[in-house]
């Protein structure tokens, strides 16, 4: 198989043509936003299609003149093999989320208050609104001083997991999710200290809806804010795992609750 | 050893060598044995135990070719982009015209090289065809490495959305740029000085060079090149983006960013971030965003300079014109210009 000349041109559009149709076929399927930002969706879509007309073209191009048998000879690679495999194992496997283990593997993004800013300076000033998602609340928190956002309500909805790097008491766990800011090999879970209080503690990667306030609590010697639950519920597993990052204009904000 | 085989040695050695090298498959073949020791040993004794291994073996299967399609689905719609304005340069556009018209004075050309990436929308690795063509219609070598280091970062959307990112320090932005020129323009002096006229392209692409000139303006050889471009470049696309996800699979990304005070430090665990992450230029600032509470800005500075320049997936595919010798002075310059870049932010701000 190595070394032999192939007919090329045709097989090589054919290949290329795999993997457009592959990114499409994601696209209508509504799958592509497991592997990137829903801001590349419709251009990713475009391009694949504008590269299927062309490369459909050059074949019908290739077999009007006739120039397919007289193509240069081509010498199949090892690395031609990984690349149809690759290929044919794209439209095997289904597509996924990443599971917890490769979560695992990447490091957690929660307010941190041990470690000083040193590139931003801790403001002096309350801000005037509260953000909507985790990773703008973990952004926010380390931010601001802590009576800013204490005894804010607050609604996550997260799934359940262990950060064995950045370990929480016992009667705490992380609810978090999986951010991403440009595609799936950036994503980065972005999680909030709970506290079990009188709920259930659910085992990790169980998704929960929780709404409670902010308080001030001992997590392993240094004072964080930490969420208190009013309610715990239980929900299914969203259709889409993944939050995204956008321009951080603050647009999904909601005004800050008096604080008593 | 005989004539033929040597020469046969000598032929695939090198090729081999980088993808092992890369892939990092003894690395990678330690870890996990390391991390499976236990299981491997019980696995002989205990069913339950085999069958927990072999979940556990395709669960990092089945993340690591999510990662793998997650690089392929973000990065391909911008090669079919960059090539598309390759078949422009090529074929459509009177570009021999164009490049004659450039200023013939060496610093004024050097410059308007430099800031020929603004105009262009397409991250590194839709740069790659774009370069090659210029190179095909009689841009220098040289010329050809400043606009391919300095584009992805000095665009208008990168710049733009490095901007919004650093809201609070709107400086990067503009540093980012600044670094980006004078890293790139260092770089191309470097490869100039350090490797040889003969040496410094592939040999397929130096031919490819020579042939062209004038052919003539048609459809179905537009159609041909870019079917070519996009073969060429997808192949090493696929494999930098097996390289990055294998080595985001079995590296822990603590043992890259554990927090450290140490000023070089920390600026070098940025660049080795920047090199093993494989991110596209035109959104890494919010990545990089994600490490302002635990690296310094200089060390984020250097992540933005060296990132779309040299990483795993661009060096794959830089493979196809450039040879290893010219890579290596590429690579080597690249980190320790913005090392050195890194440090001395990181003191100023």
């Amino acid at each position: 198989m190595f070394g032999k000349p192939i007919r090329s041109n045709a097989v090589v559009s054919l290949i290329l043509l795999g993997f457009c149709v592959y990114i499409i076929q994601l696209f209508v399927q509504k799958d592509i936003n497991l592997y990137i930002h829903p801001r590349y969706s419709i251009f990713a879509a475009v391009m694949c299609s504008l590269a299927v007309v062309i490369l459909v073209a050059g074949i019908l191009f290739d077999l009007q003149k006739r120039s397919v048998a007289n193509s240069s000879p081509y010498k199949v690679q090892f690395l031609d093999v990984i690349v149809v495999i690759v290929l044919v194992l794209a439209f095997i496997l289904p597509s996924q989320a990443l599971s917890s283990k490769a979560i695992g593997r990447k490091s957690l993004n929660t307010p941190s208050y041990e470690t000083k800013p040193k590139s931003t300076s801790v403001s002096d000033t309350c801000p005037e609104t509260k953000p909507s998602s985790i990773e703008a609340w973990v952004y926010e928190i380390s931010q601001y001083p802590i009576n800013c956002y204490k005894g804010q309500s607050i609604e996550l909805t997260g799934f359940v997991f262990e950060a064995p790097e950045s370990p929480l008491p016992n009667d705490m766990y992380y609810l978090g999710r999986m951010v991403m800011s440009c595609c799936v090999i950036d994503a980065r879970p972005y999680a909030l200290p709970i506290k079990t209080g009188s709920f259930e503690k659910y085992p990790n990667e169980t998704w929960l809806k929780v709404s409670g306030k902010l308080q001030p609590a001992d997590v392993n010697g240094s004072i964080q804010l930490v969420l208190e639950p009013d309610s715990v519920d239980k929900v299914n597993n969203p259709d889409k795992p993944y939050d995204y990052i956008n321009t951080p204009s603050r647009s999904n904000v909601q005004p800050l609750e008096p604080i008593q | 050893m005989t004539l033929a085989t040597k020469q046969k040695l000598k032929k695939y050695v090198p090729d081999l060598a980088f993808y092992i090298a890369f892939i990092g498959l003894p690395l990678a073949a330690f870890v996990l044995f390391k991390k499976y020791q236990y299981e491997i040993q019980m696995m002989m004794l205990n069913e339950y135990r085999r069958q927990e291994f072999f979940s556990a073996i395709a669960t990092t299967f089945q993340d690591f070719m999510t990662l793998t399609f997650g690089i392929i689905v973000e990065a391909l719609p911008f090669v079919i982009l960059g090539v598309l304005f390759s078949v422009l340069i090529q074929v459509v556009l009177p570009t021999d015209k164009l490049i004659k018209k450039l200023p013939k004075n060496r610093v004024l050309r050097r410059i308007t090289v430099s800031f020929l990436g603004v105009a262009m929308p397409v991250c590194e690795c839709g740069n790659i065809p774009v370069a090659r063509s210029l190179m095909i219609k009689g841009f220098s070598t040289q010329e050809a490495i400043v606009f391919l280091l300095a584009a992805p970062s000095i665009n208008i959307i990168t710049f733009i959305v490095t901007w919004e990112a650093f809201s609070f320090n709107r400086s990067v932005a503009i540093v980012r740029v600044l670094a980006t020129l004078f890293v790139a323009n260092i770089t191309a002096l470097l490869v100039a000085k350090l490797v040889n006229k003969d040496k410094l392209l592939t040999k397929e692409f130096a031919a490819a060079c020579e042939v062209d000139s004038h052919k003539p303006r048609s459809l179905s050889r537009a159609t041909n090149i870019f079917r070519n471009e996009m073969w060429l470049i997808t192949r090493l696309l696929i494999v930098g983006a097996m390289i990055a996800a294998a080595s985001q699979t079995f590296i822990p990304r603590e043992a890259i960013t554990a927090i450290t005070d140490n000023v070089v430090l920390s600026v070098l665990a940025m660049l080795i971030l920047a090199f093993v992450i494989s991110i596209c230029s035109s959104v890494d600032a919010f990545f990089a965003l994600a490490y302002v509470n635990t690296f310094s800005l200089g060390s984020i500075l250097a992540f933005l300079v060296a990132g779309p320049m040299v990483d795993i997936k661009m060096i794959a595919i830089m493979k196809t014109t450039f040879t290893y010798r010219t890579l290596a002075v590429i690579t080597s310059s690249v980190f320790m210009l913005s090392l050195i870049i890194g440090v001395i932010f990181s003191y100023v701000w």
